[in-house]
């Protein structure tokens, strides 16, 4: 009997050790997005944070280059944070937001539209982005079920050492600082700033399908549907990058799909005069994604507009918002002081 | 007997092996991979502008300073390092790479009837008229691949909208 | 289902526990049904083709029986009333009988085989003779019937000389045929042994477990860590004969005798493991095969069981037939030797083509066979050249330098003979082989060569280390199984050199997406 114990015990000690080192490693192979490519940190900060948001805005690049929420808060007192990541696609957009209205109820979704010209899954990469950093639930496992292109596998999305076991040898220093820690946000309530300023020109030319794929437009009725359940107001937007283009045709779509669901639909890039962007100055890629200057523009014009539009209240003055936005601020002006004194 | 018989022929089979190498190869080349990318392997689908003949993979510099550009776009693929830059002229583009340390052509695209084709496709031309210019592209559909280049022509309502060279995808 | 995927570790894991938490009358009912969805899962087809093996295996072996107990009792009756020629034209009239049965039932199952395996090679022949579309190019063997198919055709001969008596239930034949872990790799199983213990009662043995697990997760190791590693590189010298020569190929000859080792032993390890978690024991594949001193010492220790399937029943009936006989007595005229030999060498050289086209329908295939018996009868024709060596310098064959000597003369000669394997065509595989003789390019495969195989540094060092721990182990299995010595010292160790191994195969072994996926870099959007 007391032999028998002895061996349970052993096994058992032995199966923690295992599991144990086997969690250690996993963390440690995993990557880090720390320094590049940072948006694959982005997803895992939403989780970070301390107080709720009135605007959660969703959507792929064009959200996390082009709103800025520390102006939207310094401006207005709007309490909001992006839930985007690299070539984020509808249905992933979609889950965010659900994994999201989970633990909070926003009073208005924003979803940025360039999506919705994705109809399938298209890469391995941007999925790893923006789904490693989900918190394990419900949710997540049809994120992933969603999104998985050919020759991938759902086990390696739950078990992270499954994908990544190849990375042993290519271990750098940013793997073992952040092993068991996620460090510093890398970007701002889901803003990632840009300090560059490199003006469009021309663009190249592209081939493309007027109709938008049925599957984003239906995802993008699931997320009306996820939306009107909870009471929230769903914006749909065009943000105002010229690059990848967005076309008549599919502006007619979604501008009919707002209609017929009673939606506000802004496609920013008519309104790029009034809100004073300029391409020559205020973009960081050529006219693909706003730089600092732009999206604190963009930030402050459609801030406007939603709390006009939504009665969004103020939150300057309320202690635990201040608190938390005067820190986010001060971080805000170092890194773009800091970027633009480097150059970039 | 039978010991030298074996000698003799320990000793031819020594000959053989030792002196019947042959040719050697330096010992010190350079191996050339088989998977390395390079220019040139896309045969008869090359484009021509100006006298400038160019390809899929070929190095971007020398023919890029051949033309003269109109200017340039840097499509950012998020998150990524090396992005894809476009190279604009008046009727056609050129986007490049880096693959390898070298700079590479990886897309030709004509975009209006000012340029034709070394066979003399453009854009715009009757479906009837360029299958009759290149038979052989007729064949494959549109899609045909010579070596490492695939050149795509998009033909809706009997006339010819797009021409594009691209890598051709490799299966191994 | 393969081995190295969730789909088989999931069906597994919920076989283990039903099988043994069922009574155990109907365990074997268990297995059966558990059998029958790994061959659905795997094609309708091929689970048709196999009804087809086992329908038609039991009808003649029934058949045999019936007329074995028919016979007996004719004859019986016979035996006052009748003359002795009498009887034994009756019993000839029931051998003729039975060898009908057994020609139809066999052309049938070997038809099945045949046509599945060389039908496309076929097709594409006759069109190429006929011209036309080429037919059945889309022909292609269905999981485990080159094993399914020996082993229930042995049992199909065993019946027919009446060494084995006939079973009366189908079921139990049809689980013998259909029994999952055979069908993936091997071996090939006699009914007597496997097929009798699959429908015997089997208690859980939780050290049996522990013992089977070790098994399994080793064969896993070899097969992710080396086998499946080194076959990237494998693949790639193969694919281009008109790059990759000269030393790449004596490069190639070793990785592919490492990647091979690893890969059959390894799944066949598993095989057995399985066998041995569900209580069933099956054959040794293998018994160190790279120790043989000669090419017939190593095909008695690789794939041992193919090997005994063709002796027992080809090269032994072969050589003692009549016409082989016939054919010796023809010969005797050219001298005792000559006639001794004849039917010996050509029961060898057919045995050989046969294995080689087991092995694969292309024609590389049978010349490798051929070659293995023309190699194996040269070191016959040469023994007494060899004793005469060894009486001469007698300390010289008990040296262990000339038996490490031996060892590895006949590595390096089964992995030449091996090129055949790596090649579609003959010409390439000796263009390839002689390549290695004229073309000194050492300097070619270390700037750059060995870089270009889809391999990094560290995927080539960690195959390394895993072919020293195989060499090293296998020179420990001398002196017995290792795993008797691990579970010797308790079920704590035990347990912890299953998890170092389950550890090892996580983080070292090549499998998933970050090995599979080619990003090209015009396939990024």
């Amino acid at each position: 009997m007391k032999r028998k114990t002895l061996t349970f015990i052993g096994i058992l000690l032995a199966c923690i050790v295992f599991f144990g080192a086997l969690y250690a490693v996993s963390r440690l192979v995993a990557p880090k997005y720390h320094t590049s490519p940072l948006e694959g940190h982005l997803t895992g900060e939403y989780y970070e944070e301390k107080t709720a948001h009135d605007v959660l805005f969703v959507g792929d690049c064009e959200v996390f280059s082009n709103i800025s929420p520390v102006t939207l808060y310094n401006e207005y007192g709007i309490t909001s944070f992006i839930r985007g990541s690299a070539q984020q696609l509808t249905w992933q957009s979609y889950y965010l937001l659900e994994d999201a209205l989970l633990t909070e109820t926003p009073k208005v979704v924003v979803f940025n539209v360039l999506a919705l010209k994705y109809g399938e899954p298209q890469s391995e990469a941007y999925n790893r982005m923006t789904l490693d950093g989900m918190r394990l639930n419900a949710s997540k496992i049809r994120a992933i079920r969603a999104s998985m292109t050919e020759g991938e596998d759902f086990m390696s999305y739950l078990f992270p050492l499954l994908r990544y076991h190849d990375r042993i040898d290519k271990l750098t220093g940013e793997d073992f600082a952040y092993w068991f820690t996620s460090g510093e946000p890398v970007s701002f309530k889901g803003y990632l700033l840009r300090t560059e300023v490199r003006p469009a020109t021309d663009m190249p030319t592209e081939t493309y399908d007027p109709k938008l794929p049925e599957s984003s437009m239906e995802w993008l009725g699931r997320m009306a549907d996820l939306c009107e359940e909870k009471g929230i107001a769903l914006v749909l937007m065009k943000s105002p990058s010229i690059y990848p283009k967005w076309y008549p045709e599919w502006d007619e779509t979604v501008a009919a799909f707002a209609n017929a669901r009673g939606l506000r639909y802004d496609n920013m890039i008519a309104e790029n005069d009034v809100i004073g962007i300029d391409m020559q100055t205020d973009t960081c890629d050529m006219g693909q994604h706003l730089n600092v200057y732009g999206a604190e523009k963009l930030s402050r014009f459609y801030g406007a507009v939603l709390q006009k539009t939504y009665q969004l209240p103020d939150h300057r003055g309320e202690a635990a918002y201040d608190a938390d936005y005067a820190a986010l601020s001060e971080r805000y002006e170092t890194e773009k002081n800091l970027r633009r004194s480097e150059g970039n | 007997m039978k010991r030298t018989a074996i000698l003799l022929l320990a000793a031819l089979l020594f000959c053989a092996i030792g002196c019947g190498t042959g040719a050697k190869d330096d010992p010190n080349a350079v191996f050339i991979d088989p998977n390395a990318v390079r220019g040139g392997e896309y045969g008869a689908l090359y484009f021509e502008v100006n006298g400038v003949r160019f390809g899929i993979y070929d190095e971007a510099e020398p023919v890029l300073s051949a033309l003269s550009e109109k200017s340039s776009f840097t499509r950012e693929s998020c998150a990524f390092d090396k992005p894809d830059v476009f190279h604009l002229f008046d009727s056609f583009e050129i986007m490049t790479n880096e693959i390898d340390g070298v700079d590479r052509i990886t897309a030709i695209t004509v975009k209006d009837d000012r340029v034709k084709t070394p066979q003399g496709l453009f854009i715009g031309m009757r479906e009837t008229d360029a299958a009759a210019a290149f038979p052989a592209l007729f064949e494959a559909e549109w899609n045909l691949v010579d070596g490492t280049a695939l050149l795509s022509v998009t033909v809706t309502d009997g006339v010819v909208r797009a021409i594009v060279y691209t890598p051709a995808v490799m299966d191994d | 289902m393969l081995f190295p995927s969730w789909a088989f570790l999931l069906f597994l894991a919920v076989l283990v526990p039903v099988y043994y938490l069922v009574p155990k009358r109907i365990q074997w009912i268990v297995l059966l049904l558990f059998n029958a969805v790994f061959v659905c899962f795997a094609g309708l087809l091929g689970a048709v083709f196999m009804a087809v093996t086992v329908a038609s295996v039991y009808a003649a072996t029934r058949a045999f029986d019936a007329l074995f107990t028919r016979q007996r009792e004719t004859l019986a009756a016979m035996k006052t009333t009748h003359t002795k020629e009498e009887r034994k034209k009756t019993r000839l009239q029931f051998e003729k009988k039975r060898r009908l049965i057994l020609v139809a039932c066999l052309v049938l199952n070997f038809g099945i085989l045949f046509a599945l395996k060389y039908g496309a090679m076929l097709g594409r022949l006759s069109a190429g003779l006929f011209g036309g579309k080429p037919f059945g190019q889309d022909l292609a063997l269905t999981m485990g019937i080159s094993f399914y198919t020996f082993s229930t055709v042995g049992y199909l001969l065993d019946v027919y000389r009446e060494t084995v008596p006939a079973e009366r239930n189908p079921l139990k034949l049809a689980l013998f045929t259909s029994f999952f872990p055979l069908l993936v790799q091997g071996p090939i199983t006699r009914f007597e042994t496997v097929g009798k213990a699959l429908t015997a009662p089997h208690a859980f043995d939780g050290k049996r477990f522990l013992s089977a697990s070790l098994r399994i997760a080793w064969g896993y190791w070899k097969k992710l860590i080396v086998a499946d590693r080194l076959l990237v590189a494998v693949k790639a010298l193969c694919a281009r004969p008109n790059v990759y020569y000269g030393d790449f190929i004596f490069m190639e000859m070793l990785l592919y005798a490492a990647c091979l080792y690893a890969d059959f032993t390894g799944g066949i390890d598993i095989t057995i493991g399985v066998g041995e978690m569900l209580g069933i024991r099956i054959e040794e594949n293998f018994n160190r095969p790279y120790f043989s001193k000669s090419i017939s010492e190593y095909w008695r220790r690789w794939h041992i069981t193919l090997g005994e399937w063709f002796k027992r029943y080809v090269y032994y009936p072969l050589s003692v037939s009549k016409p082989m006989r016939d054919l010796s007595k023809a010969t005797r005229r050219f001298g005792a030797g000559v006639s001794r030999r004849v039917p010996v060498y050509l029961a060898t050289l057919l045995v050989w083509a046969l294995t080689g086209a087991w092995h694969g329908s292309n024609l590389t295939f049978l010349v490798w066979g051929l070659l293995n018996g023309v190699v194996i009868l040269l070191s016959e024709e040469c023994k007494p050249l060899y004793a005469r060596f060894h009486k001469r310098f007698p300390k010289l064959g008990e040296s262990a330098f000339y038996r490490g000597f031996a060892v590895i003369r006949t590595v390096l000669l089964l992995s030449s003979l091996r090129i055949l394997d790596c090649y579609g065509t003959v010409k390439d595989a000796f263009s390839s082989f002689f390549s290695m003789f004229t073309t000194w390019n050492w300097g070619a495969v270390f700037r750059g060569g060995i870089q270009s195989l889809g391999l990094s540094y560290t995927d080539y060092a960690i195959a390394l280390f895993g072919v020293l721990v195989m060499f090293a182990l296998s020179m420990v299995q001398r002196k017995g199984t290792i795993r008797k010595r691990i579970m010797k010292r308790g079920a704590v160790f035990s347990v912890c050199v299953l998890l170092v191994l389950i550890g090892t195969i996580l983080l070292f072994g090549r499998y998933g997406f970050g090995f599979d996926a080619s990003q090209f870099i015009y396939n990024r959007f």
